[in-house]
């Protein structure tokens, strides 16, 4: 087939001209011995971004926000810190070890248990000038939540997750430790000491995650400066 | 502990730029393929890439960010192999997962690797794909000899093909060269989403060749002009701005490496002196563009590039920067220099491989990523075809359609095909 239009040869199956979309003339081609290589029918597929994770990055914007806000006394309400707060547990604690694949998914929960432990401590010393309730209310609550997570991650697909199971101990020993450091110190235990404590467990989480070389080569790859030249 | 034997690798210094880029306008990527004679087995290519990974450490990775750094994580995991069932060459993301950075297709009779350029380039690339295919071709029953156009699975991965060369090659006491350069004419198209449309136009070589010949171009300079010409003929009428192509140029023989990363720099050709009227022709580009693409891949201007991008890249500040600042100073950095030239021609040249092999594949296919609202021109050879393709992301036909009728015009022949058929 060829296309007079074009003044290009094309295959015996193309009935138009795919350049111009002018109807191809049965002729001899000019090049001979080539066989068309098909390519599929496509259908449009859409590419989209998950409504539902649109749904929890704005409410974990308005987290933020609101943090911020009451830390300025600019909305003062604990109902509404909470509620707009409950989103972004619901999201690092259930979504994210779901949608977000990595090599070791129990210390990736780990860092956001932490992180979520930060944010309430920071919310309790906003709120109530003190960190003791982060520590003793919200510390062990948000432990429960995390091993309850870490179990449904294991039953749902346990290859991924083999390595969870001494996470689950571990921040149970943890947060019983935060606990006794607390009641401990009472008024002494500041919020600086408490963010050591996570700051701690999160290395502590990555150097016993798996053998020192595979650990220490991660860190390495994590904060390279790229080689000197 | 060798490079080699390393769990990660540092992004080379052409690499840097892919993962700030890549979204769904910008595909930091390309295809690379071949059309065999038989339907493909997917079992027996799932069984060839098992056996090829070990010997590519660093072609099988997947991209991670660091603080400061992307970097490339060594993975043992199969990447995806499909059968192809989107268009081809679209965005997909593929970070934070576990397999490889890149995937095989296969459809009916052809087999191709998509690959994320920041893991390699198209040479490196054409060797895995040779290798996967030889070995395919073997556990199929045919006898695929040893040759050193194949690289060996069996043997050991070298040093030399997982380091940076780019940082090797680098000389300190070269200054460099000045990044000013006068900006092109942009032919953007308007892309539509989750759609592609590839273009192949097969040549016969040596028509092509008596036609370059007597001009003492070479082939890369002649379809360069063309291409230019085309862009120049679907310009508006008010275009001021000189119309230039980047050319990619592989650095291996320059600087004789066999690094499996990316080594390839760019030269920017264009044309200055375009008539408004559209009165200018080939011959007038031809005139105008003859011996700049070996002007600007001589060894000297090559090692002034090098030296530019690796101390750019050295910068006490720039390294330092955490991975968010920086994204946005290289992403502003890559749009600057994406206004140099208007689209892409990276020529890969002849593929070389074993004649028991060459028996059984009818054509190579080199489709490009890159920017989705831009034409991207891809050129290589097996045997007496050569294979000039593009990929549009709309239905826009114009510049392809003017480049082949140009061809045509010369006397050279063409056949066409196109990845959405030829049915109306």
């Amino acid at each position: 087939m060829r296309c007079k239009n074009c003044n290009v040869d094309l295959p015996e199956e193309y009935t138009h001209c795919p350049l111009c979309n002018e109807k191809s003339t049965p002729c001899e081609s000019e090049i001979k011995g080539i066989r068309i290589a098909e390519y599929p029918k496509v259908e449009t597929m859409p590419y989209k971004r998950n409504a539902f994770i649109k749904f929890i990055v704005f409410w974990v914007a308005i987290i933020l926000i609101s943090l911020v806000l009451y830390k300025t006394n600019v909305i003062n309400s604990g109902i509404f810190a909470v509620v707009a707060t409950l989103p972004a547990c619901v999201w690092t604690l259930f979504v994210r070890p779901f949608k977000v694949k990595q090599l070791y998914k129990g210390n990736y929960i780990v860092m956001n248990f932490y992180s979520i432990a930060l944010m309430f401590s920071l919310y309790s010393l906003a709120s109530t000038g003190k960190i003791i309730e982060a520590v003793t209310i919200y510390l062990p609550l948000i432990s429960i939540i995390i091993i309850t997570a870490l179990g449904i991650c294991i039953f749902v697909s346990p290859k991924d997750n083999k390595r969870s199971a001494p996470y689950t101990i571990f921040m149970g020993v943890l947060s019983v430790i935060g606990i006794i450091l607390t009641l401990a110190m009472q008024s002494e235990f500041s919020v600086y000491w408490f963010i050591s404590l996570c700051v701690s467990a999160i290395l502590l989480v990555y150097l016993l995650v798996s053998d020192g070389t595979a650990t220490k080569e991660e860190l390495k790859a994590k904060f390279s400066l790229q080689k000197r030249v | 502990m060798s490079e080699i034997q390393r769990t990660w690798f540092e992004l080379d210094n052409a690499a840097s730029i892919y993962p700030y880029s890549a979204n769904e306008q910008w595909i930091c990527g390309y295809r690379i393929g071949f059309v065999l004679d038989e339907d493909i087995n997917p079992d027996l290519l799932k069984q060839a890439v098992k056996e090829i990974m070990p010997r590519f450490p660093a072609y099988f990775v997947q991209l991670r960010f660091g603080y400061f750094w992307p970097y490339l994580e060594k993975t043992t995991e199969l990447p995806i192999i499909e059968e192809e069932h989107l268009h081809p060459v679209l965005p997909t993301p593929r970070w934070y997962t576990n397999v490889p950075a890149m995937k095989i297709i296969y459809y009916k009779r052809r087999l191709c690797l998509e690959t994320f350029h920041g893991i390699a380039d198209g040479g490196a690339t054409i060797t895995v794909l040779k290798a996967l295919t030889a070995k395919y071709l073997t556990l199929k029953g045919y006898e695929i000899p040893e040759s050193p156009e194949i690289v060996d699975i069996t043997e050991t991965p070298r040093e030399e093909e997982v380091i940076d060369c780019f940082k090797k090659f680098y000389n300190k006491n070269n200054k460099g060269m000045s990044r000013k350069e006068a900006s092109s004419y942009q032919h953007t198209i308007k892309p539509i989403k989750n759609y592609n449309r590839l273009f192949e136009g097969l040549v016969p070589v040596s028509d092509i060749k008596e036609f370059c010949k007597p001009r003492g171009i070479t082939i890369t300079e002649f379809l360069t002009a063309v291409f230019i010409y085309s862009l120049y003929l679907n310009s508006p009428e008010n275009n001021k701005k000189p119309i230039k192509i980047s050319v990619p140029v592989s650095l291996r023989p320059v600087f004789n490496a066999n690094s499996m990363r990316n080594f390839s720099l760019f030269t920017n050709v264009g044309a200055y002196n375009l008539k408004q009227d559209k009165s200018s022709t080939i011959d007038d580009i031809l005139e105008e563009i003859k011996g700049k693409i070996k002007e600007g891949t001589e060894k000297e201007v090559l090692e002034k590039n090098i030296a530019m991008n690796v101390s750019t890249a050295s910068n006490p500040v720039i390294k330092v920067l955490p991975n968010g600042l920086k994204k946005v100073a290289l992403k502003i950095g890559y749009k600057n220099g994406q206004q140099k030239f208007a689209c892409t021609l990276s020529n890969l040249g002849v593929c070389k491989m074993p004649p028991e092999m060459k028996e059984h594949v009818e054509r190579m296919e080199v489709f490009l990523g890159g920017p989705r609202n831009a034409i991207g021109c891809a050129v290589n050879s097996i045997d007496d075809k050569l294979n000039i393709a593009f990929n549009v992301a709309s239905k826009q036909t114009d510049v392809v359609r003017t480049f082949y009728k140009t061809l045509s015009g010369l006397g050279i022949r063409v056949r066409v095909e196109s990845s959405d058929g030829g049915e109306q």
